[in-house]
């Protein structure tokens, strides 16, 4: 009982002690609401948009937007079943073609091409579209625009393969073109839609205004019984550029109405590739069109079956002198896709298999840290 | 069809599996071929069969829950036999797609290479359940047939991924 009483003047002593410093204070108003946060427009070069098909569940997936000089997370987009995922060129609209199924994994599938306002973060409009889009692990050129952003490119897998076309002016599917034994919608200008064919060679489109193919052309382009080239290449313009799994790079000009195959050359030097060094991700290659660089996943004792295998180690290549000219690594969990920043100071991106983001300045060259804990299953970065 | 966390834990484990427990798989194998008490040839599965193929039976050595049995050389997804189902069985409501990809597998019993189709199971969302990536015959995407990134729930009802089989289907010519 004593002690109960001593308790009791104690609490009593330490409220009134309380309350006289809080009279000091003024009280706070209340919240005038509840806010809605919006992003700046235009979005800084820096932002990055990283799609996440979330492989443990894959029904839903995200895209997480952050900003990668603040490390901040800045929002997310909730998409439908491993959607492909694209930025408009004028940076107003992200793209995500989604599919859904009324009863969540079954019932009737509805897919759907969703325009999400950069700033808000909502769905601007959307077009339904034949549900035929491919579903894979994300990649670049699964969803793509052309170059004025009046249509926008589906890459179809049924597994026949075509490209659904979506006018964004008329917000309608105008066309599907049928592209056999051909691959992905790599875009080109502001009319032409180029695919990787299973003979080696590069299919040209050409449409029209109306969104309709008005032309092809097939270019031979590689030995696909030689070597392997990767498909997920990298562009600056209409010059594309791959890799094979054991470095060899190709380069694509398809600036004109049939594609221009320019001279290979390697990332790897003799003492290099005996050594075992030779490139291997999802993402494995990433362009800083500004500073004219190839940035590349290195695998050193690489077999042939780690060509998807992520590593902490990337290699730059000056794309004018096609020679290395550095080195960057990292301590973590090793990085399975790249993307670089579009603007003159550019970063470099990695999503590596611990979750987290790997963030590179690189005109210093210099690793600036990792968001933790950002990502699930992320297969690729975009940037504006 | 990957998953990027347990990848690490994956490529880790391949790297132990081609520098010793692979080796020593294939040794094993081939002084069992040595001792010749082993079956030339493996029956041919076939999906609608649902065989206990979770021991391991002559002929077919290794775990099928573990991530580095022989016929998951070329597999890219949750393995059904730890979801309810066998190496080469559908887990219980789940619906087998017939068009898939295959690769080619070798069997450390008796050396041959194999043609192995890695059919998805589909209809519910993933098991989740022995995250298995290994690339040995895989294709980039313009060789889908060879390609593991697809989903190949592509001819059943429900497109929903939730695991894969390995199912023999010959020998390699």
């Amino acid at each position: 009982m004593r002690i109960t009483r001593i308790l009791a003047q104690t609490t009593l002593a330490l409220g009134v002690s309380l309350a006289g410093a809080h009279s000091a204070l003024a009280e706070l108003p209340a919240d005038t609401g509840i806010g809605q946060t919006v992003l700046p427009f235009p979005p800084s070069p820096h932002r990055a948009y990283m799609v996440d098909v979330e492989f443990d569940n894959f029904v839903t997936g995200r895209v997480v937007v952050v900003d990668p000089d603040q490390k901040r997370f800045l929002g997310m987009v909730s998409t439908g079943f491993a959607a492909p995922s694209t930025l408009s060129r004028d940076g107003k609209l992200l793209y995500t073609a989604d599919l859904f199924y009324s009863r969540g994994t079954r019932g009737t599938r509805t897919d759907v091409l969703t325009a999400w306002d950069t700033s808000k973060l909502a769905p601007e409009w959307e077009v339904v579209i034949p549900s035929k889009r491919a579903e894979s692990l994300t990649q670049r050129f699964g969803l793509s625009t052309s170059a004025d952003d009046r249509f926008v490119y589906v890459y179809n897998f049924t597994p026949s393969t075509s490209i659904t076309v979506v006018d964004t002016q008329a917000k309608a599917v105008t066309s599907e073109i049928a592209i056999p034994g051909c691959v992905l919608s790599y875009p080109v200008g502001k009319r032409r839609i180029a695919s990787l064919c299973g003979d080696g060679s590069i299919q040209l489109l050409t449409l029209g205004d109306d969104g309709k193919e008005t032309a092809r052309t097939q270019t031979k382009f590689f030995d696909p019984n030689a070597e392997k080239l990767v498909e997920r290449g990298v562009n600056v313009g209409d010059t594309f550029y791959f890799t094979t799994t054991t470095g060899t790079v190709y380069t694509l000009d398809l600036s004109g109405k049939e594609a221009k195959i320019l001279p290979t050359w390697s990332l790897v030097n003799d003492e290099e590739k005996k050594a075992g060094w030779a490139p291997g991700g999802w993402q494995l290659l990433a362009v800083a069109p500004k500073l004219n660089r190839l940035y590349v996943l290195m695998h050193d004792a690489h077999e042939a079956m780690k060509w998807e295998d992520p590593s902490n180690t990337i290699w730059a290549f000056d794309l004018k002198t096609q020679k290395k000219v550095g080195t960057l690594s990292t301590e973590g969990a090793p990085i399975w896709s790249l993307q670089a920043t579009s603007d003159d100071n550019p970063l470099l991106l990695g999503i590596n298999v611990g979750g987290g983001m790997d963030i590179f300045d690189l005109k210093s060259g210099k690793y600036t840290g990792t968001m933790e804990k950002l990502h699930k299953t992320a297969t690729q970065i975009l940037s504006h | 069809m990957k998953l990027l966390d347990l990848l690490f834990e994956r490529s880790a484990r391949h790297v132990a599996d081609t520098t010793s427990r692979r080796k020593l798989l294939g040794r094993l194998g081939s002084l069992m071929i040595a001792g010749a008490a082993l079956p030339v040839l493996l029956p041919i599965d076939r999906t609608s069969k649902a065989l206990a193929a979770d021991k391991p039976m002559a002929g077919d050595p290794g775990d099928p829950n573990s991530c580095d049995y022989w016929r998951y050389c070329s597999v890219d997804g949750f393995l059904c036999s730890c979801c309810g189902g066998s190496v080469n069985a559908c887990p219980p409501g789940t619906e087998a797609s017939q068009v898939t990809w295959i690769g080619t597998c070798r069997n450390p019993a008796d050396g041959k290479d194999y043609i192995i189709s890695y059919n998805d199971c589909c209809g519910k969302h993933s098991c989740n359940q022995c995250a298995c990536t290994r690339n040995d015959s895989e294709e980039p995407a313009y060789r889908p047939f060879n390609n593991n990134d697809v989903n190949w729930c592509l001819a059943a009802k429900s497109h929903i991924y939730h695991c894969t089989v390995s199912v023999i289907r010959g020998v390699a010519i």
